[in-house]
C-alpha cells in the first residue's frame, strides 16, 4: 500500500467560511504532517465539520487558502483532490455489493481491471470482509459496513483520509475495537488521516494530535496530553473532561511557578512556562484522598459529599470549608472504608500538578 | 386498532358507489341491439366482433400507443434531466423553475388546449410532421400537459436518495456522468419507471387538450370513443371500455404480485 500515493502535508491559512452574516469559521490556520493522525474535535456547531467539508473540497472557503505539499488547492474541487473520505452513516452504495463499492474509486479512476481486481482482493483480507464480498450493504452489520466504507476510502491509497463521525452510530464495545482497527490502518498505510468526532475519549485514544473547535474558532492544537493537561483556555479544559476551578489569593511567581492561598492552606505549584494567574485548576483524577493530612504536596480539607460508583473508579462529591464544591476521582480499589458520606478528608495532589487558566 | 364493523360497512359502501358505473357498463357491451342498451335476456358478442372489424377502432388504439409511448419518453427524459439538475447542482433558483415546470398541471385545461392548439397551427404553417392533426404534434402536446407529474414522481423519488452517496462519489473522482449513471440512477429506476407507466396512462387517456389539437387525422383511442358516443351511440364504445378496465385491473394486479414479491424478497 506505500507503493500508491505519499501521504500529503497540508497547511491551512486564515481559512474562515461565512454564510451571510453566520461565521462558521474564522481563522483557521494549522499544518496537518504528512502521516499525521490530526483529530478535529469540538461540540456540535462548532465549525469542525465545514473544516473537513473544506479539507475535501466540498465548500470553498469564504476567506484563507488551503495548500497540499505546498501547491494552492483552495478552489480545486473534492472530484480533483481524490482524498479519501468516510462519511458519518457510511454513505455506501446501497445498489451495490461489497466487491463493487470498493471498486468503485478505482473504476471512475480508470485503473485496468487486473489491477482492481487485486487491489480489491488485498483490502478486503486487511479489513476481515473475506466471506461478504457479494453481499449488500442491507446485509451487513453496522461494524462491517464501517470495514466496507474504511476500505472504499483506503484502497485507491489516498494521500490524505477523512473522516466525519465515522463510529457516532456504533455501540461502545463494537466503538473500541473500530478504533483500535483506524489505528491499525493508519500505522500500516501511513496515510494522513484526519478525522472529526464531539468524542473527547475517543480524539485522546486515537490522534496524534487534536484541534479543539468551538464557536467556528480553532481554540487550541497540541498532543492530547498538551490539551489535556496544559489546556489553552476554559473551554478546552472543560471539554476535554471534568476540572476544579480553585480561586488563589495572594499569588507569587516563583522560579519554577507559583505561591498561594487557598481557604488560608498555602499552595506551591509548579508550572514551568504557564502564565501564572490567580485561576488554578486540577482535574479529579489528580487528587489524592488522604484521612490524615499528606506530609508534602499541596493539600486542603473538605467534607466528603456524594459517592458516585463508577465500576473502575469511584468519584467523590467535596465540599471545602469555604462551601466550594469540588470532584475527586480515584481507582476503586485504592478507596478506604473510612470514605463515606460527611467525613472529614484531605484532598492533595503533587507540586507539578493542575494548570494556570 | 382494528376498524369497527361501522368503517368497515361504510368502506364498502364508498368503494361499491364508485365501483357501480364501471361495472354497469359491462352488461350493456353485451347488448344484442344497435345502441346503448342493457341485455334483456339475450347476450350477445357483436360489439366486440365490431371493435375488430372496424379497422377505425384498431388504428386509433396503435395512434394512442405510439402518441402514449412517444409521449411518456419525451416527459420521463425531460423530467430526469430537469429533477437532476436541481439535486446535483441545488440552484438557489431552483424552487422558481419548479414552480414554472409544474405551470401545465395548475393551469385549466382548457387554457392550455387553446395554447397548445396555437402553437401547433404556428407550427403547421412551416411543417407537417410536427403539426395540428399529427400524432407527433399531438405527442409533443401530451409530453407538454404530463412532463409535471413526470418531475413530481422522479422528484419524490430523489428525496429518498441519500445525499452523502452522491457526495462520497465525487470524493473518489467521479465525473458528472457517473455519478448519474453509476450512482444516481440505480437508485431511483423504480421511481423513474413509475414516471414513465403514470405518464403512459396520463397520455393515454387524454382527451380535453386532444380535441382541440386534432381533427379527422389524428384520431386518438379516447377521442374515438367521444366521437362514437355523439354521433351514434354506438354499444361498441362500452365493449372497448369493459376490454380497457380489464387491461387495467390485469396491470394492477401484476404490479401488486410484483411488488408483493420483491418486498418479500428484500
Amino acid at each position: 500500500m506505500h507503493s500508491g500515493h505519499e501521504a500529503a502535508e497540508i497547511t491551512a491559512r486564515g481559512i474562515g467560511k461565512a454564510y451571510g452574516d453566520f461565521h462558521a469559521l474564522r481563522d483557521i490556520s494549522l499544518t496537518i504532517g504528512s502521516g499525521e493522525f490530526l483529530t478535529l474535535l469540538g461540540p456540535s456547531g462548532s465549525g469542525k465539520s465545514t473544516f473537513l467539508m473544506i479539507l475535501a473540497g466540498f465548500e470553498t472557503p469564504t476567506t484563507g487558502s488551503l495548500m497540499k505539499n505546498g501547491a494552492d488547492i483552495t478552489t480545486v474541487p473534492a472530484e480533483k483532490r481524490a482524498f479519501g473520505m468516510v462519511f458519518q452513516g457510511y454513505a455506501l452504495f446501497p445498489h451495490m455489493t461489497v466487491e463493487q463499492n470498493i471498486a468503485f474509486p478505482l473504476q471512475v479512476q480508470g485503473r485496468p481491471d487486473n489491477d482492481i481486481k487485486r487491489s480489491v482482493n488485498t483490502i478486503i483480507d486487511r479489513v476481515g470482509l473475506r466471506g461478504h464480498e457479494k453481499k449488500r450493504p442491507a446485509g451487513l452489520s453496522g461494524g462491517q459496513q464501517q470495514r466496507v466504507a474504511l476500505a472504499r476510502a483506503l484502497v485507491f491509497e489516498p494521500s490524505v483520509l477523512l473522516l466525519d463521525e465515522p463510529f457516532s452510530a456504533l455501540d461502545k464495545n463494537l466503538r473500541s475495537s473500530m478504533q483500535e482497527e483506524v489505528r491499525r490502518l493508519h500505522q500500516e498505510t501511513g496515510t494522513t488521516f484526519v478525522f472529526v468526532t464531539h468524542d473527547q475519549s475517543e480524539a485522546l485514544a486515537l490522534s496524534t494530535r487534536i484541534g479543539i473547535f468551538n464557536q467556528g474558532q480553532l481554540q487550541q492544537i497540541g498532543t492530547p496530553k498538551d490539551v489535556y493537561e496544559r489546556p489553552a483556555n476554559r473551554f478546552v479544559a472543560e471539554f476535554l473532561g471534568d476540572v476544579n476551578f480553585l480561586s488563589l489569593s495572594g499569588v507569587k511567581a516563583t522560579a519554577d511557578g507559583a505561591e498561594g492561598i487557598f481557604e488560608g492552606h498555602p499552595m506551591r505549584i509548579s508550572a514551568p512556562g504557564q502564565t501564572v494567574s490567580e485561576h488554578f485548576a486540577i482535574r479529579p483524577e489528580h487528587m489524592v484522598m488522604f484521612e490524615q493530612a499528606p506530609a508534602e504536596g499541596n493539600m486542603l480539607k473538605a467534607e466528603i459529599g456524594e459517592v458516585t460508583y463508577l465500576g473502575a473508579e469511584t468519584r467523590f462529591g467535596l465540599k471545602t470549608a469555604g462551601g466550594i464544591g469540588l470532584v475527586l476521582q480515584m481507582p476503586t480499589r485504592e478507596v478506604k472504608s473510612a470514605f463515606q458520606p460527611g467525613r472529614q478528608v484531605w484532598a492533595g495532589w503533587p507540586a507539578n500538578q493542575g494548570f494556570f487558566l | 386498532m382494528k376498524p369497527t364493523p361501522i368503517a368497515v360497512i361504510l368502506a364498502f359502501a364508498v368503494a361499491l358507489f364508485l365501483l357501480l358505473p364501471l361495472i354497469a357498463v359491462v352488461p350493456v357491451s353485451f347488448t344484442p341491439a344497435r345502441f346503448l342498451s342493457m341485455p334483456a335476456g339475450v347476450w350477445s358478442l357483436r360489439h366486440y366482433q365490431a371493435l375488430i372489424d372496424n379497422p377505425a377502432w384498431l388504428q386509433s388504439i396503435w395512434l394512442s400507443l405510439r402518441i402514449g409511448i412517444l409521449s411518456s419518453v419525451i416527459a420521463t427524459l425531460l423530467a430526469l434531466a430537469f429533477s437532476l439538475g436541481i439535486w446535483m447542482f441545488r440552484p438557489w433558483f431552483g424552487s422558481i423553475l419548479f414552480g414554472f415546470v409544474l405551470l401545465p398541471m395548475v393551469a385549466p385545461p382548457v387554457v392550455s388546449a387553446i395554447t397548445l392548439y396555437f402553437f401547433l397551427t404556428t407550427l403547421s404553417k412551416v411543417n407537417d410532421i410536427v403539426a395540428y392533426d399529427t400524432w407527433i404534434g399531438v405527442a409533443i402536446a401530451h409530453a407538454v400537459m404530463i412532463a409535471p407529474f413526470a418531475v413530481v414522481m422522479v422528484t419524490v423519488a430523489l428525496a429518498q436518495v441519500d445525499r452523502r452517496i452522491d457526495l462520497a462519489a465525487r470524493g473518489f473522482g467521479a465525473t458528472v456522468s457517473q455519478r448519474i449513471f453509476k450512482v444516481i440512477l440505480p437508485n431511483i429506476k423504480f421511481g423513474v419507471l413509475t414516471a414513465f407507466f403514470l405518464s403512459f396512462v396520463l397520455s393515454w387517456e387524454e382527451i380535453g387538450v386532444t380535441l382541440f389539437i386534432t381533427s379527422v387525422d389524428a384520431v386518438t383511442l379516447p377521442r374515438m370513443m367521444w366521437m362514437g358516443l355523439r354521433d351514434n351511440i354506438d354499444p361498441a364504445i362500452a365493449a372497448i371500455s369493459v376490454i380497457l378496465i380489464g387491461i387495467v385491473i390485469a396491470v394492477i394486479l401484476v404490479k401488486t404480485a410484483v411488488t408483493f414479491k420483491l418486498s418479500r424478497k428484500t
